[in-house]
């Protein structure tokens, strides 16, 4: 059912571009997602579980930060204050070591009003199995454990939408060998 | 076309705009790099939403409402990523504003690592 | 609809004039992808005032290819940036 999931947007895509559901567009559709899904893009390393409200709240949530990261840049730019133009380089360490989070909330600090994520970085020598850093630069630095909050609860948010199931593999793994 | 509908497409197409202006504005306020990248994509990303919605609201017919709809999804999606980039290509490349940062966590970790590449 | 479409054109021509300044006196090259972005987008912006007041829906498509390609020229340059230096 997974592996459905990518033909079935590419289809949705294929439609909306064409305009109009007629049978041409479906069959034409149907085959052009097929070959796409199947020829050319690879299966994930990894599997994550997708919780289709939590997506729908995450949505929400992008919608509504990029509204006040636009409403406080209007702020900034239209009456600039030297404390609303103090910038810094914090780091900011996440709890989950999937790199798909790590990406999705990299993007959400960058809509969020203020904040650009610069680089992600993992812990040691790119040690993919600790959860990595995220260096964020901040426009108008105020106060820096609040930030931190704010994206940790950002990533509870987004693992509540996508979660990967690396603990799910173990347990299988030792179902099977026992 | 109902008058609230005109009203509203109006709006937004007038919001989007003013969005714009103020993202163009912004990039001559702001004194370095890095927060020009703030100032401009952000309201850059809402104002095309604003405006291309607007646009959905203004025309008949489905066909082309559902690729403006692709467009803002689009254009929503990509935005950050692109942000991101050129905030981390102007890192990588030792762009460095005048006024140096309040505070800079990731000047430490990279003197490490290149401390560690040095050592090999 | 033409007041506002009025409005919204000088808004947008201010808005270019000032990034076409920027773009032209930028001293390193991500500030200059910068403004080259913020173009983009308000030509998408443009484009889209364009559809409402016209009603004329051919270049709908346009909005969708001008927004992919300058994604990806985005991309590219700061690819290069980070290769190549400013």
């Amino acid at each position: 059912m997974r592996r459905l999931v990518a033909p079935v947007l590419l289809l949705a895509a294929w439609l909306a571009l064409w305009g109009e559901i007629s049978v041409v567009n479906v069959v034409t559709g149907v085959a052009a997602s097929v070959i796409v899904s199947f020829f050319y893009l690879r299966a994930p390393r990894g599997g994550h579980r997708i919780h289709p409200i939590g997506l729908v709240r995450l949505l929400a949530v992008f919608v509504w930060r990029l509204v006040t990261s636009s409403a406080n840049v209007v702020r900034t730019v239209l009456a600039p204050t030297p404390a609303r133009l103090r910038s810094g380089v914090i780091a900011i360490p996440l709890s989950d070591p999937s790199p798909l989070v790590a990406a999705i909330v990299a993007d959400a600090i960058s809509l969020t009003p203020g904040t650009l994520t610069l680089e992600v970085r993992y812990p040691g020598n790119d040690d993919r199995s600790r959860p990595p850093s995220l260096y964020v630069h901040v426009l108008g630095l105020a106060a820096v454990d609040e930030l931190r909050d704010d994206v940790r609860g950002l990533e509870r948010l987004v693992l509540s939408a996508i979660t990967p199931d690396r603990t799910e593999h173990a347990t299988t793994t030792e179902e099977a060998s026992t | 076309m109902s008058a609230v509908v005109e009203v509203i497409a109006a709006v937004l197409l007038l919001t989007g705009s003013a969005l714009a202006l103020v993202a163009a504005i912004g990039l001559f306020r702001m004194p370095d790099t890095y927060s020009r990248i703030h100032v401009a994509t952000k309201p850059a990303t809402l104002a095309v939403v604003c405006t291309v919605g607007g646009a959905m609201l203004e025309v008949p017919g489905l066909s082309a409402t559902t690729k403006l709809l692709l467009a803002v999804a689009l254009q929503f999606w990509t935005a950050p990523v692109a942000s991101h980039m050129i905030g981390r290509a102007a890192h990588a490349a030792k762009i460095r504003p005048d006024e140096p940062w309040v505070i800079d966590e990731l000047a430490e970790v990279e003197a490490a690592a290149e401390a560690t590449a040095d050592d090999t | 609809m033409t007041g506002v479409a009025v409005a919204c054109g000088v808004m947008l021509a201010i808005a270019g004039v000032l990034t076409t300044a920027h773009v032209l006196r930028s001293r390193n090259l991500a500030d200059r992808a910068l403004g080259i972005d913020m173009l983009v987008a308000i030509v998408l912006n443009g484009l889209a005032v364009a559809i409402a007041v016209t009603q004329d829906t051919l270049v709908a498509a346009l909005v969708l290819i001008i927004g992919l390609l300058a994604f990806l020229g985005s991309v590219t340059i700061a690819r290069h940036i980070e290769e190549r230096g400013p």
